[in-house]
């Protein structure tokens, strides 16, 4: 009995949701936007607004570049203005990077007027956002393994979000660990290196969920007791 | 005793001193003298100072007292455990009484194998237990030892309490020279590396499990590594010992509660009559722990209490969540879920460890509630792992500094709004 649910039923959106946050975090799985990821992680509260930042980037551009890819870039896309046998592909990481430039540029701007304390603190970093690779990867795994459009915006909703929860528990580490007596050539970015990789190992937690197949298990090895037929 | 202070005293010349003889051996003679005799505080005559005899190593040694329960049993269980399985060989016709081959202690204390007597099994469990614990202990300690010595500070006791949890959470069959690593692993990478004891991000003795867990995953996970024997690979082969959440695993499963009946039961569950690693099958051996780290004021009752009831709510909740057709752990009663896995021990022993937990109370009760929480979520929706405690422990050690973070400023915007 093998029952792959539906690519848009809750129980996959909910598998999605929770491989994107945990266990193919893109931070700490494909360690994609270290930059930012270590620069910003010093204090929590920037860390919280570059998160934010990042998921809210995320969830617009990622379904955005879903339309882009559908109906203009695949070979194809472009039946609906007569032209079939069109395959723009080669335009994608060009497309794709504008739409995320644009996208920032108008998030950058929303920050500024909202929160000026934020958008001090954060400083550089939120321009630096349209050429963060955690973003430009989100887009590109969305193409790569073939989302529809719910789950694309399932899929950029908690690509950032664990891209969030990684920064935010690095910067708390980060903030606790400021008193300890690490090893002078340690101190910085060394030991950060070595936390995001504990870290990482944590968030394994959730590896292995795969849209609720159930496994294919032999019963027979699962009694206790038993005595194995040698093979 | 005198005695003893004597010598100590006579030996110290040859290390106090700035320009003594062994002068860079003094963290490891302050080691060995304080775990003798306590410390001689001595305080200024001038302002207030709080004196008190419980350092660091009385509070360690006190969760080691907390820890003896199960490490008895684990030396019990892992003896009957062995000579259960060797029972069930022979009966097959797999293996012959007289073709049993002991092991370096059984050489001294030949067993009866045709019928075990109790002082077979401790032997076993002696034979087995002992060169975990040494190895656990000479390598935690030594690597310790020598970064006490470059940095030219006191040793420190806290892997007094890593060292016997790792041998209490590993299977017994583990090869020596794997549980050498992973304790390397931790010591330098979980805790060295942070500035030593108290430091640390992570529980020393978690990290260590999980590097071995995903560095060596046939040692350490399976169903045939839970029960130990004699040969090179500290196994009984051909022989397959699943752990009571192993069985329930399958989605086949449609009635859990029934086919662990079927296996083990309650009584089993409970006091540890059951395959496992060494040290967290009984449930009453952890439970009188629990009480004395409590009574002891050393454990946070908070961190114990959120767990438990974070562990049975997410239990009943996902039971309501999930469709019916869906099968494994979910169909488990809550309270099962307790007994049947190694959630108790992780809860009590590791979750405690006030070095990685939250500081805030408040931070206590979410920390312990979110453990129960995604050691459930592991359980029943993640087909990699039949257990889970461990990883939803490292995890929330991770969030341990972010929820103390939240906590703090909460209390601080409620004092500013009186």
């Amino acid at each position: 009995m093998i029952a792959i649910l539906e690519p848009n039923s809750i129980g996959s959106l909910v598998d999605l949701a929770l491989k994107a946050i945990f266990s193919e975090n893109i931070l700490l799985a494909y360690f994609l936007g270290m930059c930012s990821y270590l620069a910003v992680s010093k204090r929590v509260d920037s860390a919280i607004g570059l998160g934010i930042a990042v998921i809210f980037v995320q969830v617009l551009t990622v379904p955005m570049n879903w339309a882009f890819q559908h109906f203009i870039l695949a070979p194809g896309a472009l039946h609906w203005a007569g032209m079939p046998d069109s395959d723009l592909g080669y335009l994608q990481f060009l497309t794709f990077i504008a739409s995320i430039a644009a996208v920032v540029q108008v998030v950058e701007m929303a920050v500024d007027k909202f929160s000026p304390k934020l958008y001090a603190a954060l400083g550089i970093f939120l321009p630096l956002i349209a050429v963060n690779c955690a973003i430009l990867g989100g887009s590109l795994f969305m193409v790569q393994k073939e989302y529809t459009f719910t789950q694309s915006v399932v899929y950029g909703a908690s690509s950032g979000m664990g891209w969030a929860l990684a920064i935010v528990s690095m910067a708390a580490i980060r903030w606790k660990l400021r008193p300890c007596h690490i090893p002078g050539p340690l101190k910085g970015l060394g030991i950060t290196f070595i936390t995001t990789g504990l870290v990482a190992m944590a968030f394994m937690t959730f590896s292995g969920i795969q849209s609720f197949v159930p496994q294919p298990t032999e019963p027979a090895a699962s009694t206790p007791g038993q005595v194995e037929t040698p093979r | 005793m005198q005695f003893l202070r004597n010598l100590i005293e006579k030996q110290k010349t040859l290390y106090h001193g700035k320009d003594s003889r062994f002068h860079k051996l003094w963290p490891a003679f302050d080691a060995l003298e304080t775990f003798l005799f306590a410390p001689e505080h001595r305080a200024d005559r001038t302002g207030t100072h709080v004196r008190d005899y419980v350092d660091l190593k009385r509070v360690m040694n006190t969760v080691i007292v907390a820890m003896l329960p199960c490490l008895l049993w684990a030396i019990w269980n892992t003896g009957a455990q062995h000579f259960h399985a060797v029972a069930q060989m022979v009966q097959a016709g797999k293996m012959t009484a007289d073709g049993y081959v002991g092991g370096w202690l059984q050489s001294l204390f030949v067993p009866t194998v045709a019928a075990p007597t109790a002082m077979d099994n401790i032997v076993y469990g002696l034979q087995r237990m002992l060169p975990i614990l040494i190895v656990s202990y000479g390598v935690g300690l030594g690597i310790e030892m020598v970064f006490s010595i470059v940095r030219k500070e006191e040793v420190s006791e806290g892997y007094l309490v890593s060292g016997m949890l790792i041998a209490l959470i590993v299977p017994t069959s583990i090869p020596l020279w794997q549980l050498a690593c992973g304790v390397a692993f931790a010591v330098v990478l979980g805790k060295e590396v942070f500035g030593g004891t108290g430091m640390n991000i992570f529980n020393p003795a978690m990290l260590c499990r999980a590097f071995l867990f995903f560095a060596f995953p046939a040692q350490l996970s399976g169903d045939s590594v839970w029960v130990s024997g004699n040969n090179a690979s500290h196994l009984i082969d051909g022989y397959s010992s699943p752990t009571a959440l192993a069985i329930v695993k399958p989605q086949t499963v449609t009635d859990a509660s029934a086919t662990l009946a079927q296996h083990f039961s309650h009584a089993d569950l409970f006091f540890g009559n059951i395959p496992g690693s060494a040290g967290e099958m009984s449930k009453l051996c952890v439970l009188l722990g629990a009480f004395w780290l409590v009574f002891t004021g050393v454990g946070s009752w908070r961190v114990m209490l959120a767990g438990v009831l974070g562990l049975l709510g997410a239990s009943l909740a996902m039971h309501a969540l999930l469709p019916a057709s869906y099968g494994g752990p979910v169909t488990l009663q809550a309270y099962e879920h307790l007994i049947a896995g190694g959630f108790l021990f992780g809860i009590v022993y590791m979750a405690t460890d006030p070095v990685s937990s939250p500081e805030t109370n408040r931070g206590k009760w979410i920390y312990g509630a979110l453990i129960g929480v995604v050691t459930i979520l592991v359980r029943t929706i993640n087909p990699a792992y039949p257990e889970g405690t461990m990883l939803s422990i490292l995890l929330l050690n991770a969030f341990a500094p972010t929820i103390d973070h939240f906590v703090v400023g909460s209390n601080i915007k409620r004092r500013l709004a009186r």
